[in-house]
C-alpha cells in the first residue's frame, strides 16, 4: 500500500536516480519522471488514488481562483535583493498544490534554496498529477498561487532569484 | 430529463463560433467562461467572455483537443454545462460521455448519437432502416458477371472503385453494359498494380452532384423538427464555400420528400438538439442520397437563423437545459433567399495558400439584412495554428437574384488590408453566370478553375 505521503519520496528518489526516464507503476499509481524537464508536458507525472486523502485539499472557492487567475498573469514585481529572476510557471491548467498532501509540509517556502529539477508544486488535472520542477538553481523570491487553486497554463506560480 | 436552469457555460471553442456561443448565452442571462490557448488569450471571445481560461499552448492539441483539462476547467470554473462549437471535440462521443459523468450537462446530441452517425456505415445501415435512401451500390464485386448485374439493377452511369483506392487510381465511370467488361479489366488490372489489390466496388455515378443538407432539431424523445435545407454545393476539395437557401435546384415536392427523409432519420435515434442531414443530390434524376448526419451546431448555421428567425444555439442551450423543444413545426417560416460566404484568411491567386499575419484593415459591410459573425478585429494576428476562417458574411433578400445583388455590393465594400482572403474569389464567383442560374455542381471549382482572373 503505498500512501500519498510516499509520493514526494518515491519522486525524489526517481529524481535523483540518474535516468533519463523512470516509471513506477503499483496498483493505481503511476508515476513517470523525465529529465526533460524544459518541455512543458514532459516533466515527471504521478496519479494518486485521490478519494478521501486529497478531498481535504480541494476546495469549492471560486472566488479563490478568480484571485489567484487574475493575480498569476501580469508578470510578477522583480523581488527585492537584486540579481535576475525567473518565473516557473504552470505545466498545464490544473489546481495548484504546494504540498505533497494535505497538512504535509510545503514543497518550498520563500527563501528556501532550490536545483534545477527540484519538485517545487503539484499541478492536478483530472486526478493526473504534474510535478512543476524549478529549471534553475536559486532562491525562492515569491510565490503566486495559494494552495488549491486554480491555475493557468503558463501562469508564473514561484520567482526564484536564479544564484 | 429534469429541467435544471443552466447557469453558466464553459466555451470549449475558438474563434468566430466561439463569439457567437458567449453570444447567445448573454442574451439568455447565462455566464460564460472560455478556454483558450496561449495565442488565443486576448480573443475577441476571451474579451466578451465572462472569463478566460489559458488552457494549454498554440497548438490545438496541447489545448482545444485536450478534453481532460477543458472539462476541469469546466468545473474549476463553476461552470454547469459546456458547449463544444463546431470542430475540436464536438463530435468526440468520449468526451460528450466524460461531461455526463462529470456532471456537466453537453450541449449537443446524446453520446450514442454521436458515436452511432461517426460510422459511416452503421449510419448509412440506420438511414436504410429508417427508409432514407442511401447511394446504391454493392459490396465487393465478385467478377465481371457481378458487375454487369449491378449494372442492370441500379443503372448507369455506373462507378467502379478500387477497395484499396484512392487519387482516382481503380477507379471507372461505366456510360453504358457495352463498356462494363473493359472498364472492370482495367480499374482491376490498375488497382492491382497500385494498391496489389484488385478488389472493386461498384455504385450509383452522380455525375451533377450537388450537396444540400437539412437542419433539424430534436427533443431526444422522439419529437423533431426541421428548419429547411442549406445549399452547399460550391466547395473546393469538399470544403464548403458558399451556402444558401432555399436550394436553387429543389422543387417544392423534392423539397418535400428530402425534409421528410431527414425527419425520419432524426426520429429514429430521438435526436437531441441541432443536428445537420446532408443529402448527396443528383440534379439529372432529381434523386437524392443520405450521406451522413453532422451531430453539431454547423458552420453555416447562420444562413438558416437568417432565413427563419430561429436562433439555433439558444435552442441548442434550451433543449439541454429543459429536455424540451417548446417550437413547433407551424412555427417555423422561410423569409427570402439567404446566401452566406465564408471569408478565408487564404490567397485564391495561390491556390488557396493560407495567409496568416496581422489584419491592418477591417471593415465589413453594413446595412440592412446583412450578417457578419467574426472574430476578427483591426491590429489582430491571425495565427497558422487553426483552421483559416475569418468570417461569414450573410445577407438575405426578398428573392435570390436580390440576394446576390446584395452579396456583390457586400463583397465589395468589405474591406481587409495585411493579409490575402478569398473575397476576391467570391466576388468572381458570385458574378459567374452559372452561379447565377443555379446550375452549378460540387465539381463547378475543380472544373472551371475558378480564379479571381477568370
Amino acid at each position: 500500500m503505498v500512501y500519498s505521503k510516499d509520493i514526494p519520496d518515491i519522486i525524489r528518489a526517481l529524481s535523483e536516480s540518474g535516468f533519463e526516464d523512470a516509471e513506477v507503476r503499483l496498483d493505481d499509481l503511476y508515476i513517470r519522471v523525465s529529465s526533460e524537464s524544459s518541455r512543458p508536458d514532459a516533466g515527471s507525472e504521478h496519479r494518486r488514488p485521490p478519494p478521501e486523502n486529497a478531498a481535504g485539499m480541494r476546495r469549492d472557492d471560486p472566488d479563490g481562483e478568480r484571485r489567484a487567475a487574475s493575480e498569476g498573469v501580469p508578470p510578477p514585481k522583480a523581488p527585492q535583493g537584486g540579481g535576475a529572476v525567473k518565473d516557473i510557471k504552470a505545466p498545464t491548467l490544473g489546481t495548484f498544490y504546494r504540498a505533497p498532501s494535505p497538512g504535509a509540509p510545503p514543497f518550498v517556502k520563500v527563501g528556501d534554496r532550490v536545483v534545477a529539477g527540484q519538485t517545487v508544486g503539484i499541478v492536478e488535472v483530472m486526478k493526473l498529477f504534474n510535478t512543476v520542477e524549478a529549471d534553475v538553481a536559486g532562491v525562492v523570491a515569491e510565490i503566486h498561487a495559494e494552495d488549491g487553486v486554480l491555475v493557468e497554463y503558463d501562469q508564473p506560480l514561484i520567482t526564484v532569484r536564479v544564484g | 430529463m429534469t429541467a435544471v436552469p443552466i447557469r453558466r457555460v464553459f466555451v470549449a471553442n475558438r474563434g468566430e463560433i466561439a463569439v457567437r456561443i458567449v453570444r447567445a448565452c448573454k442574451e439568455m442571462g447565462i455566464g460564460t467562461v472560455v478556454g483558450v490557448s496561449a495565442a488565443d488569450r486576448d480573443s475577441m471571445a476571451a474579451r466578451l467572455a465572462d472569463r478566460a481560461l489559458c488552457v494549454g499552448p498554440n497548438s490545438a492539441a496541447g489545448s482545444y483537443l485536450r478534453g481532460d483539462i477543458l472539462l476541469h476547467a469546466c468545473r474549476a470554473s463553476d461552470c454547469d454545462a459546456l458547449h463544444p462549437g463546431y470542430g475540436f471535440l464536438s463530435e468526440r462521443a468520449a468526451f460528450a460521455r466524460d461531461c455526463e459523468s462529470a456532471g456537466i450537462r453537453f450541449i449537443g446530441p446524446a453520446p450514442d448519437s454521436i458515436e452511432v452517425m461517426g460510422d459511416k456505415s452503421n449510419a448509412r445501415t440506420i438511414a436504410a432502416e429508417a427508409g432514407v435512401p442511401v447511394v446504391p451500390g454493392c459490396d465487393l464485386l465478385s467478377d465481371v458477371a457481378h458487375a454487369r448485374r449491378i449494372g442492370e439493377t441500379i443503372g448507369y452511369p455506373l462507378l467502379l472503385k478500387a477497395r484499396a483506392g484512392g487519387g482516382g487510381r481503380g477507379m471507372r465511370i461505366v456510360e453504358s453494359a457495352r463498356e462494363i467488361e473493359s472498364a472492370y479489366q482495367q480499374a482491376s488490372t490498375e488497382a492491382k498494380s497500385a494498391f496489389g489489390d484488385g478488389a472493386l466496388y461498384a455504385e450509383r455515378y452522380v455525375r451533377r452532384g450537388r450537396h444540400i443538407e437539412v437542419q433539424v432539431l430534436g427533443d431526444g424523445l422522439g419529437k423533431v423538427l426541421h428548419l429547411f435545407e442549406r445549399d452547399c454545393t460550391t466547395q473546393r476539395r469538399h470544403q464548403k464555400l458558399i451556402e444558401e437557401a432555399p436550394s436553387p435546384a429543389l422543387w417544392p415536392e423534392v423539397r418535400r420528400r428530402m425534409l421528410d427523409a431527414a425527419l425520419d432519420l432524426a426520429r429514429r435515434v430521438s435526436y437531441r438538439g441541432a443536428g445537420t442531414v446532408e443529402f448527396l443530390f443528383d440534379a439529372e434524376t432529381e434523386e437524392f442520397f443520405f450521406l451522413e448526419m453532422n451531430t453539431r451546431i454547423q458552420v453555416e448555421h447562420p444562413v438558416t437563423e437568417m432565413l427563419t428567425g430561429i436562433d439555433l444555439v439558444q435552442q441548442q442551450i434550451l433543449v439541454a437545459a429543459s429536455g424540451r423543444l417548446d417550437l413547433e413545426q407551424e412555427d417555423i417560416a422561410r423569409r427570402g433567399h439567404v446566401i452566406e460566404c465564408r471569408i478565408n484568411a487564404e490567397d485564391p491567386d495561390k491556390g488557396f495558400l493560407p495567409s496568416p499575419g496581422r489584419i491592418t484593415t477591417w471593415k465589413p459591410p453594413q446595412g440592412e439584412n446583412i450578417r457578419v459573425d467574426t472574430h476578427c478585429r483591426a491590429g489582430d494576428i491571425v495565427v497558422p495554428f487553426y483552421d483559416s476562417l475569418l468570417a461569414k458574411l450573410i445577407v438575405r433578400g426578398d428573392t435570390r437574384a436580390d440576394a446576390i445583388d446584395r452579396l456583390r455590393r457586400c463583397l465589395d465594400e468589405f474591406e481587409v488590408g495585411g493579409i490575402k482572403t478569398t473575397i476576391p474569389f467570391h466576388q468572381a464567383a458570385v458574378a459567374h453566370p452559372a452561379f447565377g442560374r443555379g446550375t452549378i455542381t460540387t465539381r463547378w471549382i475543380e472544373e472551371f478553375g475558378l480564379t479571381p482572373a477568370a
